[in-house]
């Protein structure tokens, strides 16, 4: 070989497979375009439905209590009809009990009820309007990330009243206004939620316990407790033994419950997702054989120079592999848009905060389906450049 | 040595069987310049493909300095091709996307030889048959001539002890076909065993043996 005298320049330098590949790029703008709006819906879809289980199991997620007590038999997360939380009697002494445990760092007690708004001026014939009262006993400010306070404050007193996000936003509601529930008059010192206490939470109202008692004339329970403990699986063992007709859920346990309620509705998207990806599939592996019997001149040719398979092989799937790539980023920026859209218009009009939640895990998986994808779409185009005989083809020239 | 020894090839067409070459027996010393003639379809390609590891005989032996290429699986044959044939086509198939120094690479890619190195011994066989300006064309911005002098290039690129050739003069003008023809006789006196079968009466001119083979027949030209 000749003496070194001259450095190769970058492209030069790059694998066969690579240089074919990029320059390939307007044959594979096609697949990358239908591809790309694929996996961008998919992608939607995706975030779409993790938008919709994180309305349920984000409050659980973020906030930094462990367990939560029930009634036993009953259930935070109903899936069947007649399911329910159930209630605790004697609140007072079950939760002084659980407060008594060693490891446990604070415990509130959460009541729901509703309870009628009354207006201020007398008005005949209109319907009593209702709200979802949250009756919290115990500082919940002590459990990291479990006061989620958009505006204001959280209680300090029983007249006071903290108004869930939506619950404001459909009222009309803000800081520095008062609510008349029940003929008492109570001032809104806060806009958000005690995160847990409710899978609706956002728009209910938040009060005292003794508040919800005294309003709705309910005794002295709660519907469940929830705890935060430095060693949650001692504590819930010991909730367990010391206090009769308990259930204790923890984390994990209410986020397989969410799931198992979500999975149901989801169904039928899922089999959208799976339909739009074989269809793309589908396409880019028909793109791709089609490709491959245009170039069936230079892979008999590359073949009869002595190019190993693996690298005529790997022609294909190079390009597959650039269509996979390339295809994540259009679909990226198809979802991110569509996002953008669905929070700024559906999401509003819904009256939510947000139905799109994607993150870079979200969009990680996508690429990892849209490489699935690629591989499986190249098998049937790379057998068939394989089986491309050199003789015949050289000949048929 | 290149023996072939008594091949034959049968085709199927349909139903009906197509002897493209019949007993076919010719030995390539290293260093000869041999030119197989004769009209179209009488089985020169055939013979070619059969010589260079492309095609198996339907019956018959070629031996490589005594060994049956036959016995050879798909990967050995390919190696092969990679390191002792170099190939020259009469529509000179060179990869579209490549520009021509990356198609006279594509041999030495294939062999690991470092990019580095390959860049150099490109450039080196590109200026050898003229073609330094036009490194990085690509073949669409050729003449036919020129694409046939970057394919003779490549062909040469392994320092293969066999280049074989077909036709390679048969799509060019004359202009071209003298360039190429010269670019043969400097690599058979640079120690290349050249095989090539063609129509053209002044490449065959160039040979030092000369074969002619009819309807699969292969024998000494007049």
């Amino acid at each position: 070989m000749a003496a070194v005298t001259a450095r190769a320049p970058w492209t030069f330098r790059q694998p066969l497979v690579v240089r074919s590949s990029l320059r390939r790029w307007r044959t594979t703008l096609g697949m990358v375009a239908a591809v790309g709006l694929a996996l961008g819906m998919v992608m939607t879809m995706m975030a779409m439905i993790g938008g919709s289980t994180w309305l349920y199991v984000g409050d659980y997620q973020t906030s930094g209590a462990d367990l939560y007590v029930l009634q036993r038999g009953g259930t935070l997360v109903p899936l069947l009809p007649g399911e329910g939380l159930g209630s605790l009697d004697d609140a007072r002494h079950r939760m002084a009990q659980a407060r008594g445990l060693p490891g446990v760092r604070a415990v509130v007690g959460v009541v729901a009820w509703p309870l009628r708004r009354t207006p201020d001026v007398p008005v005949r014939r209109l319907p009593p309007e209702r709200f979802l009262a949250i009756g919290v006993d115990g500082d919940a400010g002590a459990i990291p990330n479990a006061l989620d306070v958009r505006s204001g404050r959280w209680l300090e007193r029983d007249d006071e009243v903290v108004l869930g996000p939506k619950l404001a936003r459909q009222k009309g509601l803000a800081v520095g206004d008062t609510v008349t529930l029940e003929r008492r008059r109570l001032a809104v010192v806060g806009v958000g939620k005690l995160r847990g206490a409710s899978l609706a939470g956002d728009g209910a109202a938040f009060m005292t316990r003794r508040t919800v008692q005294e309003l709705g004339h309910v005794g002295d329970r709660v519907d469940f407790l929830i705890v935060d403990a430095a060693e949650p699986g001692e504590t819930a063992a010991a909730l367990a033994s010391q206090i009769v007709s308990i259930d204790v859920w923890d984390r994990g346990r209410i986020v397989a419950a969410i799931d198992q309620l979500m999975s149901r509705s989801m169904t039928i998207w899922r089999m959208v997702i799976g339909l739009a990806l074989f269809l793309a599939g589908v396409f880019v592996s028909s793109m791709l054989s089609r490709s491959v019997i245009e170039r069936s001149g230079e892979l008999a040719t590359l073949r009869a120079i002595g190019v190993p398979a693996r690298t005529i092989a790997s022609l294909v799937v190079g390009d597959a592999t650039l269509v996979a790539v390339l295809a994540t980023l259009v679909g990226i920026a198809i979802s991110r848009l569509l996002g953008f859209w669905l929070d700024r218009v559906l999401a509003a009009s819904l009256n939510m905060d947000s139905i799109y939640r994607a993150d870079a895990g979200l969009f990680a998986q996508a690429f990892l389906v849209a490489l699935v994808l690629g591989a499986l779409a190249a098998i049937l185009p790379t057998r068939r450049a394989l089986a491309v005989e050199p003789a015949e083809v050289l000949r048929e020239s | 040595m290149l023996e072939v020894r008594q091949v034959s090839r049968v085709y199927e067409l349909g139903e009906v069987p197509v002897h493209a070459l019949q007993d076919a027996s010719l030995r390539v010393a290293d260093g000869d310049f041999i030119a197989i003639t004769g009209p179209s379809g009488s089985g020169k390609t055939t013979l070619l493909q059969i010589m260079g590891c492309l095609d198996r005989p339907t019956s018959g032996q070629v031996l490589l300095d005594g060994r049956d290429l036959g016995t050879l699986s798909d990967g050995e044959r390919t190696r092969l091709r990679l390191e002792t044939f170099g190939f020259v086509f009469q529509r000179f198939h060179l990869v579209s996307v490549l520009t021509a120094i990356e198609n006279v690479a594509v041999p030495l890619e294939a062999l690991g030889v470092d990019a580095d190195e390959r860049y150099e011994r490109a450039r080196e066989l590109l200026e050898q048959v003229g073609l330094l300006e036009r490194i990085n064309f690509p073949p669409a911005r050729l003449s036919g001539g020129e694409r046939q002098r970057v394919a003779i290039a490549r062909a040469a690129a392994n320092q293969p002890r066999f280049v074989l050739a077909d036709e390679p003069t048969g799509a060019l003008h004359s202009e071209d076909k003298a360039r190429v023809i010269e670019l043969f006789r400097r690599l058979n006196r640079a120690g290349q065993t050249i095989v090539m079968v063609t129509h053209d009466p002044e490449m065959a001119r160039l040979a030092d043996h000369r074969m002619e083979i009819r309807d699969g027949v292969l024998r000494e030209a007049a």
